[in-house]
């Protein structure tokens, strides 16, 4: 018999294609994966301690740079949270607001990970053009309504801090038909195309009992046919209202990973159509929130949302003075990245790169 | 007047005449033929200007943005600056390195593609030279290149860039046998292996003829320029380095020259043996002068293919690109070969010829076809089915 | 078709090559692009600049009373206390109504452009101004009274949260 040995490899933290700094530990036969060890925390800032310094509503700025795509659907699930702790009331005009920019923020996410799923297949960044050129015009509409792209600090405790501009309802309408165009075209450029089916389907297979094992939500579950989404489960916010599926695919490799993302940007835009146009009007922001978030009641919550990578809560503990006693953040990246290694047994070193773009991470909210 | 009708041809043969008013015959050969070189050196390298300048504005139109337009008007001293910016750099030989191979590989790949020049029919009358075993050269001269490539990977004492580098090697000589192949067809069809004989024998171009042919070529040449979608090599998101990683400098820029070097010479190639050279509708026969720029003009559509298909597509994984090559090109290729030639046979006349083989092509692509859904991809057909249920 | 696909994503991007030259999502009357043009998408900065809107979160500026040219803060601390990185430090003079501010320091490298300070202030004093080409060759990026009451000269803002 021949005795071969396995070489081992780096996938350094500083890569191309590792969504960040992320290091992975190969141990390769010719071509093939054996073991893969993930190596985390190169971008840990401390946000859990940070905010034990802060107060419940300093925090909402350190809320946004957790995953930094999606900052306005971090904001919800912290101002959830701690509405469940204080018992604040939140106004129905604000909760409409609050779900539009939550489907908007996950159509932009949805974007920028197939964009990049892309770029890693070698596609020389047509896609993530496209791609990005729909998003700069969603963060328009962003900056538009809180003074910043990226880092909103939008949605606070008891609402939102401040009422839509008054171009936005037309505006917003505009756009959202136009992205439906624009994902018929991306599927129309991308889906069929016989090179990504030949190096997508059937790679990364993530079984669905593997996956609620493992305790992975959000696009990468539901890719594996487990129907779960928590804006359906828990019935948060008013999503009860608003008219629209939770799609699911078979098989649980790349391209149904990658095809869910698209499917659910159909949904959204859906779930955005009738909130434009059921939108009452009236306050935005609960009065009494100041005073409840200032010195909240012992007590603690658990506060969870379908962010557009998973689930993604906050566990937040108080002890009565002003700042929080305790912040956990439940990380929808890093729970989704534990099952890297069933999902890359006997592939090539090509595969394992597309299969770490099909998990859709930001290693901000990994490491927070 | 009529100098003006065949302007280059008449240069040239004035040029001599006026020189063999005071020299020998010899020296007039001998200083004819420097001058031809110096032209076709020339011509091959500002290709490399050229191309690099019109893939990156090409590819960031595809991508909604202008490409480089901050040097000169269009970017057009953009290459200027590159060059500069490569001259700088410092030329570093690793420690345990082959010196003389590591010196040597980036001039053997860049001398053989310039040397293809020599045989290419630019125009009518405007060629290095008619060898009758034209294309024969260009198949010898494009082995060559990947002799260099085995030498880049083996000096550079980096197992990794050995790794690369065998399997370039493995991607370049699996494609070159459909291309012979398709290239046998051809000359089968036009009766010589001269260049120029093939363009003289295309009344109607080989691309209307037998197109199948022309599409196993195509995707060889993608392979062989290893461009995009075969471009594993240049991936920046691979592992497994490249052969060129221990370069730097002006050699790391040679193996980038040839790159594109040999992209003009491949797109020259198809124009010449596919889309008929330098004739157009018979204008070549009323204004010789146009048929450089004809030459140019189909050159510069195959070059545009090739970018365009750059900025479309994703990667194929190696082990796709071996099976695509072996399984699928190489049968094809076979195949190809035996209709041209019982239909050479069997018919006569060159415009019939066109025409049986062309309906010979499709029956094939539908046999083809055929073939393929039957062989199962089922798979993704279930997967496409996904896409087209989708409720709109 | 057995290169259906591939030829599909081919008729996109001729589509885009083609729309770039004939289409600009460009810069119109001063306002951001529309959404749904085509075509060619860069901003050639920095010959053109994209207009902000009017709620964008720049820089921090003071405001002064249009009357009397005096700056509207009071020194009162307010801001200080609601910035979640402290890059505030505030000196003041006066009791009462008289109190007003005597130094301002503002580290411009630690500030986030939350704008929980400026919704903090009861006095109409601060507001973010539109300034982002704030980058500088040397490390004193500490702002002091002079420079902020300029910006906010320079910006021509009285009032906070106007275009709010």
């Amino acid at each position: 018999m021949l005795k071969t040995e396995t070489i081992t490899l780096n996938l350094g933290p500083q890569h191309p294609s590792t969504h960040g700094v992320f290091r992975l530990k190969l141990q390769l036969d010719g071509e093939a994966v054996r073991d893969l060890e993930p190596v985390m925390g190169y971008l840990h800032r401390g946000i859990e301690k940070l905010s034990e310094e802060r107060t419940y509503v300093q925090v909402v700025p350190l809320t946004d740079r957790l995953d930094y795509v999606c900052s306005m659907t971090n904001n919800q699930a912290y101002a959830i949270a701690v509405e469940k702790m204080a018992g604040i009331e939140v106004p129905e005009r604000a909760e409409y607001i609050r779900v539009i920019m939550a489907e908007f923020t996950r159509i932009i996410n949805h974007l920028m990970a197939v964009g990049f799923l892309w770029n890693e297949l070698g596609a020389y960044f047509t896609p993530v053009v496209y791609c990005f050129r729909e998003r700069e015009r969603v963060l328009d509409l962003f900056e538009m309504t809180c003074g910043s792209r990226m880092m909103c600090n939008y949605m606070r405790p008891g609402g939102v801090s401040v009422d839509l501009p008054e171009g936005f309802i037309p505006q917003a309408k505009k756009l959202n038909d136009h992205l439906k165009t624009f994902v018929d075209e991306l599927d129309r450029l991308l889906s069929e195309n016989e090179i990504f089916l030949s190096r997508a389907v059937n790679v990364g297979v993530l079984p669905a009992d593997v996956a609620i094992n493992a305790s992975i939500t959000g696009p990468m579950l539901r890719a594996s046919g487990v129907l779960y989404d928590i804006r359906k489960v828990d019935h948060y916010s008013i999503y009860d209202r608003f008219d629209f599926e939770v799609p699911t695919c078979e098989h649980g490799d790349v391209w149904d990973r990658y095809y869910q993302h698209i499917l659910e940007m159909y949904q959204s835009v859906r779930i955005i159509d009738q909130a434009l146009d059921g939108i009452p009007q009236g306050e935005v922001m609960n009065k009494a929130a100041a005073k409840a978030t200032r010195r909240p009641p012992e007590g603690e919550a658990y506060g969870r949302i379908e962010s557009p990578k998973g689930e993604l809560s906050f566990y937040v503990v108080s002890d009565g003075s002003g700042n929080p006693y305790r912040l956990r953040i439940r990380p929808p990246s890093m729970i989704n990245l534990s099952a890297l290694k069933e999902m890359c047994q006997g592939h090539k070193i090509q595969d394992i790169v597309i299969i770490l773009g099909s998990v859709n991470l930001t290693m901000a909210d990994l490491d927070r | 007047m009529e100098f003006v009708r065949d302007l280059f041809v008449n240069i040239g043969a004035w040029f001599s005449g006026w020189l063999g008013g005071f020299l020998p015959a010899w020296a007039v050969t001998l200083i004819m033929g420097l001058i031809g070189v110096i032209i076709l050196v020339v011509i091959g390298l500002s290709s490399v200007l050229v191309l690099t300048l019109g893939e990156r504005k090409v590819i960031g139109r595809i991508q909604d943005r202008p490409g480089p337009n901050r040097w000169g008007p269009f970017g057009i001293f953009q290459p200027v600056a590159d060059g500069i910016k490569m001259l700088t750099k410092e030329d570093i030989v690793p420690r345990g390195a082959d010196y003389w191979m590591h010196l040597l590989a980036p001039i053997i790949i860049i001398v053989p593609a310039l040397l293809i020049y020599a045989v290419l029919p630019f125009g009518a009358g405007v060629r290095g030279t008619d060898l009758n075993i034209g294309i024969l050269y260009i198949v010898a001269l494009g082995s060559i290149g990947t002799v260099a490539i085995l030498m880049a990977g083996w000096s550079s004492n980096n197992k990794y860039a050995l790794l690369g580098a065998f399997r370039v090697v493995a991607q370049l000589i699996s494609y070159e046998i459909p291309m012979v192949l398709s290239i046998v067809a051809v000359v089968l069809l036009s009766g010589s292996m001269s260049m120029v004989k093939i363009v003289e024998s295309q009344t109607v171009p080989y691309i209307v003829a037998m197109p199948m042919v022309f599409l196993v070529y195509l995707v060889s040449a993608f392979a062989e320029l290893y461009r995009a979608p075969f471009d594993m090599i240049e991936a920046d998101s691979e592992l497994v380095a490249g052969y060129f990683t221990e370069y730097s400098g002006m050699k790391f820029v040679m193996f980038f020259m040839a790159e594109y070097i040999n992209l003009m010479a491949m797109s020259a190639i198809i124009t010449t043996l596919f889309l008929g050279g330098w004739r157009f509708l018979g204008v070549e026969r009323l204004l010789p002068l146009l048929s450089p720029f004809i030459f140019f003009a189909k050159c510069g559509a195959m070059i545009f293919l090739f970018w365009w298909v750059r900025g479309t597509f994703p990667r194929i994984r190696i082990d796709h690109l071996l099976a695509l090559a072996w399984k699928f090109l190489v049968p094809l290729a076979l195949v190809n070969l035996m209709i041209v030639g019982l239909v050479d046979k069997l018919v006569e006349g060159a415009l019939l010829t066109g025409v049986v083989l062309l309906v010979a092509n499709i029956v094939e692509v539908v046999i083809v076809l055929a073939i393929l859904s039957l062989v199962g991809h089922k798979t993704r057909s279930k997967r496409l089915q996904r896409i087209t249920a989708r409720p709109r | 078709m057995f290169i259906r696909g591939m030829v599909k994503g081919l008729s996109v991007t001729l589509k885009h090559f083609v729309q770039s030259y004939l289409g600009h999502t460009g810069i119109r009357d001063g306002q951001r692009p529309d959404p749904t043009l085509g075509g060619f998408f860069t901003v050639q900065y920095p010959e053109e600049k994209l207009p902000m809107f009017p709620r964008f979160r720049g820089a921090l500026m003071h405001l002064r009373d249009p009357e009397t040219g005096e700056p509207n803060c009071t020194a009162c601390n307010l801001c200080v206390r609601a910035c979640p990185q402290q890059c505030i430090e505030v000196e003041g003079e006066g009791k009462g109504k008289e109190r007003k501010v005597t130094a301002y320091r503002y580290d411009l490298a630690r500030c986030i452009f939350c704008r929980l300070c400026v919704e903090s202030c009861n006095f109409n004093a601060i507001e973010l101004s539109q300034e982002y080409e704030l980058s500088t060759y040397s490390r004193d990026m500490v702002w002091d009274l002079e420079k902020l009451l300029a910006l906010g000269d320079q910006y021509g803002v009285h009032e906070t949260g106007k275009a709010w």
